[in-house]
């Protein structure tokens, strides 16, 4: 990080710095106003969202894990929460997601991974609870879009026990 | 609450319960007293501790404990408390160690309890206080069937088979369920909640084959949406074949029957994972190499039992999940989903066993979450105290309820009867109960 960039490299890491930053704005922005189906088109057809409980796990299938879901699932859920029975989340939780401290690593022309801090702020019945996390996007730019490839969710307080997380982080 | 004797006809009629019995912080503190710091109560699992020094901290009611096998090979369970001055001895949530040690005054014990060495020794001489006497304290009764360890405070339990009861059987069905070769706990972080209501909302809950249809129906239509089938075992009255068995002791089951799966009843473990990532290739795998009848049944049945068992008051299996439930206070519970694994099974039925724990169960699961939004409505509701009684009535038949055990359709709530019963067992033990 330290070494002086030649200028390709400079052009390509401000590329994909204005891309990440766009894209997390983006999805902060469709969560917490619940598209959550605008939020799915962000994802690649076979693209992960997940909440590992072993913070060492590098693909997840191997442990147990909070959530291990592709866009088929992950269309299920959303779809659960419209559904209005789905209780955890009846009313809805009003939410806000924060990314701060956002690094963009592992460029190539294509891909590149994004490392950022995440809250997000969980409102529910007058209270404010937060959900704390470091936070993993490997993104994809193809065609003129960029798109995510794997969302990652580190807890901080994963070995801990949890509220209610059915709505999406 | 008066002084004097517990009237536990108050909070236990035999057809409903009154709402202080969730909501009175003095009924919790005697709970802790006379069932989770008197009775037998689930502890751990033989496989999470497999060798010498192995370690995981958890409780006994309030008391924190450390579930350990020492070096001599034995697990025990150890008050996690320095015989000095108190502090915890160890605190991490699992680990391995030759010595637990007091950070505070240095007092050092092995993993068998028994203290190894004290600092400044030389200052006891003269009071005539033999230190080297001072182990950790265990737990006076430590024993386990199947693997599961129990424990209870009070050395004057009966012995556990007797305490289980015709309650084994189903421990044998959930460990003897998929490869014969027995089930372990995985090792890792297991699903963990908590929420703002009494423990005992999740206990009846366990085995409650009334609430699914109406609790979990998002569940059970989203599943209806993706397999074009309906999907509801619980629904209809008087079709479903599962049954609702109340034991000796508080125990009770759910009962999908021995040795059916749950394909029969439109609700299939093979489609429920079919949408996780790796799952679909791994059952097109099976299904062309055993045949698609076959694969789906075999499946079915290895992926999780068709099985809701409660041990009173705070062990669950259900379907592949070891359930812990841990009274933090009268309206605070923690509880904790240990995913097991069949031993010697095909690491692809294991992967999928993970898969069928993830999509109904813990925080972001798309069931669980909904029954502790339950408990919370229901911690919430029984507030009003002018109402006093609940109803817990459904097949209520004054003939099948005495003696040891009963049996009610799948939405009787003979289950949650007989788990009161023990409680009120435990509970009318007056003062002074021996410890």
């Amino acid at each position: 990080m330290t070494a002086v960039l030649t200028a390709p490299d400079a052009e390509l890491l401000a590329a994909w710095t204005e891309r990440a930053s766009r894209l997390l704005a983006t999805e902060s922005l469709l969560l917490d106003s619940r598209r959550y189906e605008e939020w799915i088109e962000l994802f690649e057809e076979d693209a992960l969202y997940w909440i590992p409980l072993d913070g060492s796990s590098t693909e997840g299938g191997e442990s147990l894990n909070i959530a291990f879901e592709g866009p088929a699932r992950l269309r299920q859920r959303v779809a659960r929460l419209r559904s209005g029975i789905a209780h955890a989340q009846e009313p809805p939780s009003s939410t806000v997601h924060c990314y701060s401290s956002v690094l963009v690593e592992d460029l190539s022309q294509e891909t590149a991974t994004v490392r950022s801090a995440l809250l997000v702020v969980h409102c529910r019945f007058g209270e404010q609870l937060l959900v704390a996390a470091r936070c993993e996007h490997r993104l994809v730019a193809r065609d003129g879009r960029v798109r995510i490839g794997r969302k990652r969710v580190d807890l901080a307080d994963v070995d801990q026990a949890q509220n209610d997380l059915s709505f999406v982080l | 609450m008066t002084a004097g004797r517990f009237e536990v006809e108050r909070y236990v009629s035999p057809t409903g319960i009154h709402s202080d019995t969730y909501t009175d912080p003095e009924v919790f503190r005697l709970e802790m007293e006379r069932v989770f710091e008197s009775g037998w109560v689930y502890v751990g699992h033989e496989s999470e501790v497999p060798e010498k020094g192995d370690y995981r901290t958890t409780f006994m009611g309030r008391q924190p404990v450390i579930f350990a096998r020492g070096d001599d090979g034995e697990v025990r369970l150890l008050l996690n408390r320095c015989r000095h001055r108190g502090a915890t001895v160890c605190q991490d949530q699992a680990g391995n160690s030759t010595f637990f040690r007091c950070h505070y005054h240095g007092w050092t014990y092995k993993n068998t309890g028994e203290l190894a060495g004290v600092t400044l020794p030389d200052g006891y001489a003269a009071c005539g206080f033999d230190v080297k006497t001072l182990a950790l304290v265990a737990a006076p009764r430590c024993d386990r069937y199947r693997g599961f360890v129990f424990g209870s405070l009070s050395p004057a339990v009966e012995p556990l088979e007797e305490y289980l009861g015709p309650a084994a059987t189903y421990i044998d069905r959930f460990v003897d369920s998929g490869s014969g070769l027995g089930v372990r706990v995985r090792r890792g972080v297991p699903h963990r909640y908590r929420f703002r209501a009494n423990w005992k909302l999740q206990m009846e809950n366990t085995v409650d084959g009334y609430h699914p249809g109406f609790t979990h129906r998002s569940f059970f239509d989203m599943m209806a949406d993706q397999t074009g089938k309906k999907a509801n075992p619980y629904f209809k009255r008087g079709e479903s074949p599962i049954r609702s068995k109340a034991l000796r002791n508080g125990h009770a089951a759910l009962d999908f029957g021995a040795g059916r799966s749950a394909e029969e009843f439109g609700d299939t473990f093979y489609e429920r994972v079919r949408n996780a990532p790796g799952a679909a290739a791994i059952l097109e795998e099976f299904e062309s190499e055993l045949g698609a009848e076959v694969a789906r049944k075999e499946l079915n049945r290895v992926i999780a039992t068709g099985l809701n068992v409660a041990i009173f008051p705070n062990l669950g299996l259900i379907q592949s999940q070891i359930r812990v439930t841990r009274p933090v206070s009268v309206d605070e519970t923690e509880v904790t989903l240990y995913p097991t694994e069949l031993i010697g099974a095909d690491p692809r039925v294991n992967y999928l066993r993970r898969r069928a724990q993830e999509v109904f169960f813990g925080p972001a699961g798309m069931g669980g979450p909904d029954d502790v939004e339950m408990f919370r409505r229901c911690q919430v509701g029984l507030a009003a105290g002018a109402v006093g009684w609940t109803v817990l009535a459904r097949g209520y038949d004054t003939a099948i309820e005495e003696g040891d055990g009963s049996e009610g359709d799948f939405a009787a709530e003979n289950a949650q009867r007989a788990q009161y019963r023990q409680w009120r067992r435990l509970m009318d033990a007056g003062p002074g109960d021996g410890r």
